[in-house]
C-alpha cells in the first residue's frame, strides 16, 4: 500500500476500508498516476507489441499486465527513475515470454497493403502510388532486418533515446548506436537515395 | 547513405550524424558536427538523407498499426477495474510473529550442515559431475544442490540494507558463466533463454562464486526466474525492515527456492504479477 502509515490503528483501519468500498469513486494518488501513465503509454507500447509479433488481443493483455505490474513496483516503493522506460523494459520483457509460450517465433509484420490502406489523402492517384510504393519497400525492408536492429527502430520511433532502448534490449549504448545506424542506411537505401 | 556518403577521414561519419540527429552526443562532439556541417554541403545532404528517412520510417510505423489497435474504451475500462481491485488488496503485512517459528533454527541449521556435507563431497570428487541425461532428471526449475549449494559472505544486515536499492545483480564474467552453463550440460546456451541466477541473491549476502551461480531458464513456468526475483526482492525487503534475520533468508533460499516462495509470499503457485517481475537481465 503507498499509504502514508497512520499513527494509530482505527486510522489505518478506516483507510483501507474506504479502499475497498470506493475503490474507483477514491482513487488513490498512486493509482491516478498510473492510470495517466496508462492513458499516456498505452498505444505506443501496443505498436511496439505488436511489432514483436504479438497480435492485438495479445498485445492487449500484455499491456494490462505491464501497468498493474507497474503499479505494485510503485507501490512497493521502488524507482520512480524513468517510468516510460521501465515500461517498455517489461512490456519488452513480457512479449518475448508471450511469443515463446505461443510458439510464433517469428515476427509477424504487417502487409504493406495495410500501410497502403492508410495513406493520406494525396494530390493525385499518381503520387498515392507512389507512396505505396515506397512504404512497400520500406516494410520489406523492416522485415529483413536482424530482430535486435528492428527493435532499436521501432523503440526509437517511440520516442526512447539510445540509454532507455540499450536498458530495454539488454545491450550496449554502442551497440543501439550502431543498430539504428545500419538499419537507418538499409531504410536509405531503398528510399532511392 | 550509399557508397558514395561512408564516413573519410574529413568527413563526420553516417553513426555521428544520427547520434547528432538524435541529440545522442556530448556537447563537445556536437558543436565540432557542427561546426563540420556548417562548413561541409555534402554532409549536410546526407544529413537531409538521414532526417528523410526517419520521417519515411515513421510514417510506416505508425500507419502500419492503424486500425489494428484494439478499442481504448473496453481496455481501459477493464485495466481500471483490475486496478482497483489491486489497489483494494493490501500487501501482506509480514510479521515475524506470523512466520512459522516451529524449529526454524533447527531446520535451517540441518539444511545449511546438508549443504557443507555436499559440497565437501562433491570438492573430494566423491559425488560424481552429473551428466546432461542426469540433468535433465532433475527439476530444471531448481537448482542442483551438488553443484550450486549456495556461497554467501559474512556481511551484517546493516552492509547490506545500506547498499540500496539495486536493480539487477553484478554481472558475471563471460568464462565464469560459461564454466557454470558447462557444468548444467548446457554446451551453447540460447542467448536470453536463461538468467545467470545467483542462488542466494547479492543483496542477501550471496557471492559469485561458481557454487552460488546456477543457468535458471525463463521457460519453467510457472517457477521461472521472475517468481525468483520476485522471492529474492521480498526476502531483502523482510531483512532489511527486521522482520527476518539474514541467516534464515540465506538458509531457506539455498535449500528450495520453490518451499520459500511459497513459504514467504504464502502460496501455492506464484502469483500472476510476479510473472512480469523483472530484477536481473537474462544472460545473453
Amino acid at each position: 500500500m503507498d499509504l502514508v502509515q497512520p499513527a494509530d490503528s482505527s486510522a489505518r483501519l478506516s483507510v483501507r476500508t474506504e479502499a475497498r468500498s470506493t475503490p474507483a469513486s477514491n482513487p488513490s494518488p498512486l493509482e491516478a498516476e498510473v492510470k495517466l501513465l496508462f492513458d499516456e503509454l498505452r498505444v505506443p507500447v501496443l505498436r511496439y507489441l505488436m511489432t514483436l509479433g504479438l497480435s492485438p488481443p495479445d498485445a492487449d493483455e500484455v499491456v494490462q499486465d505491464v501497468f498493474l505490474a507497474l503499479f505494485q513496483h510503485l507501490r512497493r516503493g521502488k524507482p520512480r527513475s524513468n517510468l516510460p522506460g521501465w515500461v517498455f523494459r517489461v512490456a519488452h520483457n513480457l512479449a518475448l515470454k508471450r511469443r515463446h509460450a505461443n510458439r510464433s517465433g517469428e515476427t509477424v509484420l504487417a502487409d504493406a497493403g495495410d500501410a497502403a490502406g492508410h495513406l493520406d489523402a494525396a494530390p493525385n492517384p499518381e503520387e498515392q502510388a507512389v507512396q505505396r510504393q515506397r512504404q512497400a519497400r520500406l516494410l520489406a525492408v523492416v522485415r529483413a532486418l536482424p530482430e535486435q536492429d528492428r527493435c532499436c527502430l521501432h523503440l526509437r520511433a517511440e520516442g526512447l533515446r539510445y540509454r532507455e532502448i540499450a536498458k530495454v534490449l539488454g545491450v550496449s549504448l554502442g551497440a543501439v548506436s550502431l543498430s539504428l545506424q545500419r538499419a537507418l542506411a538499409r531504410l536509405t537505401r531503398a528510399d532511392g537515395y | 547513405m550509399g557508397t558514395d556518403m561512408r564516413h573519410t577521414n574529413f568527413h563526420v561519419s553516417d553513426q555521428q550524424l544520427l547520434e547528432a540527429a538524435d541529440g545522442e552526443l556530448s556537447p563537445r562532439k556536437m558543436a565540432k558536427v557542427r561546426a563540420h556541417l556548417a562548413a561541409c554541403w555534402s554532409c549536410r545532404a546526407r544529413m537531409r538523407q538521414i532526417e528523410t528517412t526517419i520521417v519515411n520510417f515513421v510514417q510506416v510505423h505508425q500507419r502500419t498499426s492503424e486500425g489494428k489497435v484494439p478499442p481504448e474504451g473496453g481496455s481501459r475500462s477493464l485495466f481500471q477495474a483490475r486496478l482497483a481491485e489491486a489497489a483494494s488488496s493490501p500487501e501482506p503485512a509480514w510479521r515475524l510473529s506470523l512466520l512459522p517459528l516451529i524449529h526454524k533454527r533447527e531446520l535451517a541449521l540441518v539444511g545449511l550442515a546438508l549443504a557443507l556435507v555436499a559440497l565437501t563431497m562433491f570438492s573430494l570428487g566423491i559425488l560424481p559431475r552429473p551428466d546432461p541425461q542426469r540433468s535433465q532428471q532433475r527439476n530444471p526449475a531448481a537448482p542442483d544442490p551438488r553443484l550450486t549449494p549456495g556461497m554467501a559472505q559474512p556481511l551484517s544486515k546493516a552492509e547490506l540494507c545500506s547498499l540500496g536499492d539495486q536493480d539487477s545483480a553484478p554481472a558475471v564474467p563471460r568464462a565464469v558463466a560459461l564454466k557454470v552453463f558447462a557444468a548444467y550440460g548446457v554446451s551453447d546456451p540460447r542467448p536470453r533463454a536463461y538468467e545467470l541466477d545467483y542462488l542466494i541473491a547479492p543483496e542477501l549476502g550471496g557471492t559469485n562464486d561458481i557454487r552460488n551461480l546456477w543457468p535458471q531458464p525463463y521457460r519453467t513456468l510457472p517457477w521461472d526466474a521472475h517468481a525468483k526475483d520476485a522471492l529474492e526482492d521480498h526476502l531483502h525487503g523482510l531483512v532489511c525492515q527486521g522482520n527476518l534475520d539474514l541467516e534464515t533468508a540465506q538458509e531457506d533460499i539455498a535449500k528450495d527456492w520453490i518451499a520459500a516462495y511459497r513459504k514467504y509470499f504464502r502460496t501455492e503457485t506464484p502469483l500472476p504479477v510476479h510473472a512480469v517481475f523483472l530484477k536481473d537481465q537474462p544472460w545473453e
